[in-house]
C-alpha cells in the first residue's frame, strides 16, 4: 500500500510515524512524506512547544481527549533517557488573568494544577487571579529531527516537494494520501473555516527565567496578551494572534510590543540578550479537521486523512490526534480487505 | 562630636558581607572593613547552591530560624522582583521535596514561608516510585557567583573597604576598629577556639542540563537537584569532620547515580564539575556579643558564625540580629565614661 504523507511539521511526521509504527510491517507500507518546509522551517519550529489547550473547550470534545492523550504518552517518556534528545521536559508556570476564571478542563491533566495564593499574587501586580502548574515542553527543533530519524530508520523516505494537488499525488500511485498541510491546506482545498493565525516571537537569553507566564485578556482574545516560555537554551516572549494576516516577514511594530509588555511583566528581561525573531501562522480553524475524504479523479480515486487546523495547540493535541488518523486509517485498511474478498459461492 | 565608630567584619562569605551592608544600611556614623583571606568566588558560599530552604539547628530555637528564614525570604523576594535581580543572583525556583516514607513532620515550620507550599499529588509522585510523600512549593534561589559580587559592590558604594589578610588573632584588631564583628564561619574554630564549630564536607557537581527546570530534593538532604542560571548543582555529600577540599572521583560518580535515579535526563548532563566546601557545622548558631579582654584592653565582638547548611536561607536575619547587637556595643560606645566629682 503506498502512502504519502504531505506536510513535515509536528503533525505530519508524528502522524507518519503514528500509522508507520502501527501498521508496518503487518501490512506492508511504501510511504513517502512530501513537504516544501522541513525543520527548521516548520510551524512547529517557531512554536514555544508548551503544552497547553486553549482556556474554554472546543466546539469537539475529541480535542480535549486528544489533549489528554499527548500528554500523558509524553509524560510516559519523560524518564526515557532520551527525553532531553527528543525535545521533552517537565515546566512549571503561571497563567494570569485580570479576574477570576473558571479552572480549565484540563486542571486534572497537567501536574499539581493550584490557584495562586495571594502572596504570589503579588508578584504580578497587573494581574488578579491565577493558576499554577507542572506542564510540558516539547520544543519542536529537537522533536522534528528527532522523528525524522525515526521515520528514516523504518525506511520512510522524505522528499522536498511542493505538491500542487491531490490529483497530482494519486496520479503518482498513492492510495492513501495524509494531508498535514498545516495552515497552507486552502492551496490543496478550499477551505473556509481555515485562516492564519499570525504569531511573531522575539527569542532571548534569559537562563534564570525557570517558569513559563502566560497573560490572558479576555478583551484581546487567546494569545494576544504578553508570554514566556523558557526553552532548554532560549526564552520565547510573544502575545500576537493575527487572524488573517499572511505577512511573514518580522513587524518592528509587534517586536516593540511583544517587548515591551514582556519587560513590564518581567522587568528582569531588560538584562537579556536578543538572539532570534520569528513569524509563523498558526493554522487558526473553530476545529481541526480530523476525517476522511475519497477523492475521485476520473477513473481513480484516493483517500485523503485531513489533519490540519490545529491552530495554536498543535503541538499540544499531535499525538491524540495522529493516532486518532491512525485508526481512520485501520478502516480504510479494513475496508480494502473487504472490497478484496472473493465473492461469496453459493 | 561622635567620632565614627570603626568596625571590622572577619569574613567575606555570605554572612560576613551582608551583615556589612546591614550595618551600613541600619547603622548611621560607621566605618566598615571586611576582612578576609578569601573572597568570592573562593570562599565556602560559593560552593553552596544558594536554594532557600532552611536547614534546621538543633540549638536554636525554631520560633528563631523561622524569624531569620522569613526576614531573608521577604529581604531576597523584593530583590527577585526588582530590577536588581539578574544582578544580584536572585530568582524563583519551584520543584519538589520528596520523602521515601512519609515524615514525622509533613507540614515544616518554614511551610507558609515559601510559596504554594503544598503536598504533591499521586500524579507527581508517580514519577518518583521510590518514594512515598512529596511536597511541592515555590522558593528562591540566591546564587553566590553573582550575590557576593552584588554585596561587595553595595558595600564599595557606601564607603566600605574590603581588605584581602589572613586574621590569625582577633586582637590583631585592635586599636584600629571599635567593634569587630566575627564572620569567620569555619575559621572560628582557630580564630576564636570553638571547639563546637566542624567541617561537614559537601561535594556537589556542577553540570550542564539546562532542559532541568525544577528542582528535586530528597528529604534527606542528601540527594538533590537545584537548576540554576549558568549549571544545574547535583549533591551532595555530608561528611561530619571531613576537612578534605580534593574532590573524590568516587563520591562524584555516586552522587551523579542518585541524582540520575531521581532525573533520568541527567544521564545526558554534560560539562561536568566537582566542587567542595567545607559547612561551618554548629549546633546552634553563635549569634550573640563578648567582651575580650586583655591587660587592660577590651574588645567588642559580635559573633555571628556556624551556620551550617542553611546559610544562604538565614544569613539577612541573622545580619540584622547582628546589627542589633552592633548597635548595642555603639550605646556602650558612647555612654560618655562617668566623671567622678570630687
Amino acid at each position: 500500500m503506498r502512502v504519502v504523507v504531505i506536510g513535515a511539521g509536528v503533525i505530519g511526521l508524528s502522524t507518519a510515524l503514528c500509522i508507520h509504527e502501527r501498521f508496518h510491517p503487518a501490512q506492508p507500507l511504501h510511504m513517502t512524506i512530501y513537504a516544501d518546509r522541513f525543520t527548521p522551517f516548520t510551524t512547529s519550529d517557531v512554536a514555544a512547544g508548551l503544552w497547553q489547550p486553549y482556556l474554554s473547550d472546543s466546539s469537539n470534545p475529541q480535542e480535549a481527549e486528544w489533549g489528554q492523550q499527548t500528554f500523558d504518552y509524553l509524560l510516559s517518556h519523560i524518564h526515557s533517557q532520551d527525553a532531553e534528545k527528543v525535545g521533552l521536559s517537565l515546566i512549571s508556570g503561571y497563567n494570569l488573568f485580570q479576574h477570576e476564571v473558571p479552572d480549565p478542563s484540563w486542571r486534572n491533566t497537567v501536574l499539581g494544577f493550584r490557584r495562586l495564593t495571594p502572596r504570589e499574587m503579588d508578584i504580578f501586580p497587573e494581574y488578579s487571579y491565577g493558576w499554577f502548574n507542572t506542564s510540558l515542553s516539547l520544543e519542536g527543533k529537537r522533536y522534528l529531527p528527532w522523528l525524522t530519524e525515526r521515520l528514516m530508520e523504518r525506511g520512510v523516505k522524505l522528499f522536498h516537494r511542493k505538491v500542487e494537488s491531490f490529483e497530482e499525488v494519486a496520479r503518482g500511485g498513492a492510495d492513501v494520501i495524509i494531508n498535514c498541510t498545516g495552515v497552507w491546506a486552502g492551496a490543496l482545498q478550499t477551505d473556509a473555516l481555515l485562516q492564519p493565525g499570525r504569531g511573531q516571537i522575539i527569542q532571548v537569553e534569559a537562563p534564570w527565567m525557570k517558569h513559563f507566564i502566560l497573560t490572558h485578556d479576555s478583551s484581546l482574545g487567546i494569545y494576544n496578551s504578553p508570554y514566556i516560555i523558557p526553552g532548554s537554551k532560549t526564552v520565547t516572549l510573544g502575545g500576537v494572534f493575527q487572524l488573517g494576516n499572511w505577512n511573514e516577514l518580522n513587524s518592528v511594530h509587534d517586536h516593540n510590543s511583544i517587548w515591551k509588555r514582556c519587560c513590564k511583566l518581567e522587568p528582569t528581561l531588560k538584562n537579556a540578550r536578543i538572539v532570534g525573531e520569528l513569524t509563523g501562522f498558526r493554522p487558526a480553524r473553530p476545529q481541526v479537521r480530523l476525517e476522511r475524504e475519497k477523492l475521485h479523479f476520473g477513473s481513480s480515486s484516493a483517500e485523503v486523512i485531513h489533519n490540519y487546523g490545529h491552530g495554536g495547540y498543535g503541538i499540544t493535541v499531535h499525538w491524540g490526534c495522529a493516532m486518532e488518523a491512525a485508526n481512520l486509517f485501520g478502516k480504510i485498511l479494513e475496508e480494502k480487505k473487504l472490497s478484496r474478498m472473493p465473492p461469496a459461492h453459493l | 562630636a561622635m567620632d565614627t565608630v570603626r568596625i571590622a567584619v572577619v569574613g567575606a562569605g555570605v554572612i560576613g558581607l551582608s551583615t556589612a551592608v546591614c550595618i551600613s544600611q541600619v547603622v548611621p556614623g560607621c566605618s566598615i572593613t571586611v576582612i578576609s583571606d578569601k573572597f568570592s568566588p573562593d570562599t565556602t558560599s560559593n560552593v553552596a547552591a544558594g536554594i532557600l530552604i532552611p536547614h534546621t539547628y538543633p540549638d536554636t530555637p525554631v520560633p528563631t530560624q523561622k524569624q531569620w528564614f522569613t526576614e531573608t525570604f521577604q529581604h531576597l523576594s523584593a530583590i527577585a522582583t526588582s530590577a536588581e535581580a539578574v544582578d544580584a543572583g536572585v530568582h524563583l525556583v519551584s520543584g519538589w521535596q520528596v520523602f521515601r516514607s512519609v515524615p514525622t513532620e509533613e507540614v515544616p515550620f518554614w511551610a507558609d514561608v515559601v510559596l504554594g507550599f503544598r503536598k504533591m499529588t499521586e500524579a507527581e509522585l508517580k514519577r518518583f516510585p521510590q518514594y512515598e510523600f512529596g511536597q511541592a512549593f515555590t522558593t528562591l534561589k540566591c546564587e553566590t557567583a553573582a550575590y557576593l559580587p552584588w554585596l561587595e559592590k553595595r558595600l564599595k558604594e557606601s564607603g566600605g573597604l574590603l581588605l584581602t589578610r589572613r586574621i590569625e588573632d582577633l586582637w590583631e584588631l585592635q586599636p584600629s576598629f571599635d567593634i569587630v564583628v566575627n564572620c569567620s564561619g569555619l575559621g572560628s574554630r582557630q580564630l576564636v577556639g570553638d571547639s563546637m564549630i566542624s567541617p561537614v564536607r559537601g561535594q556537589v557537581l556542577h553540570a550542564q542540563a539546562p532542559w532541568v527546570k525544577n528542582f528535586i530534593r530528597d528529604g534527606s538532604g542528601l540527594t538533590y537537584i537545584y537548576p540554576g542560571t549558568s549549571y544545574v548543582t547535583l549533591g551532595g555529600t555530608r561528611q561530619k569532620g571531613d576537612w578534605s577540599l580534593s574532590p573524590d572521583v568516587e563520591l562524584s560518580r555516586e552522587i551523579f547515580s542518585r541524582c540520575c535515579a531521581l532525573e533520568p535526563s541527567l544521564h545526558r548532563a554534560h560539562n561536568i564539575r566537582e566542587k567542595v566546601g567545607l559547612r561551618p557545622s554548629r549546633p546552634g548558631v553563635r549569634l550573640q556579643k563578648e567582651i575580650l579582654v586583655r591587660g587592660g584592653q577590651r574588645l567588642l565582638v559580635v559573633h555571628n558564625y556556624g551556620h551550617g547548611s542553611g546559610g544562604i536561607s538565614v544569613h539577612w536575619g541573622s545580619a540584622l540580629e547582628a546589627t542589633r547587637l552592633v548597635m548595642d556595643w555603639i550605646r556602650t560606645l558612647r555612654i560618655p565614661a562617668p566623671v567622678s566629682k570630687l
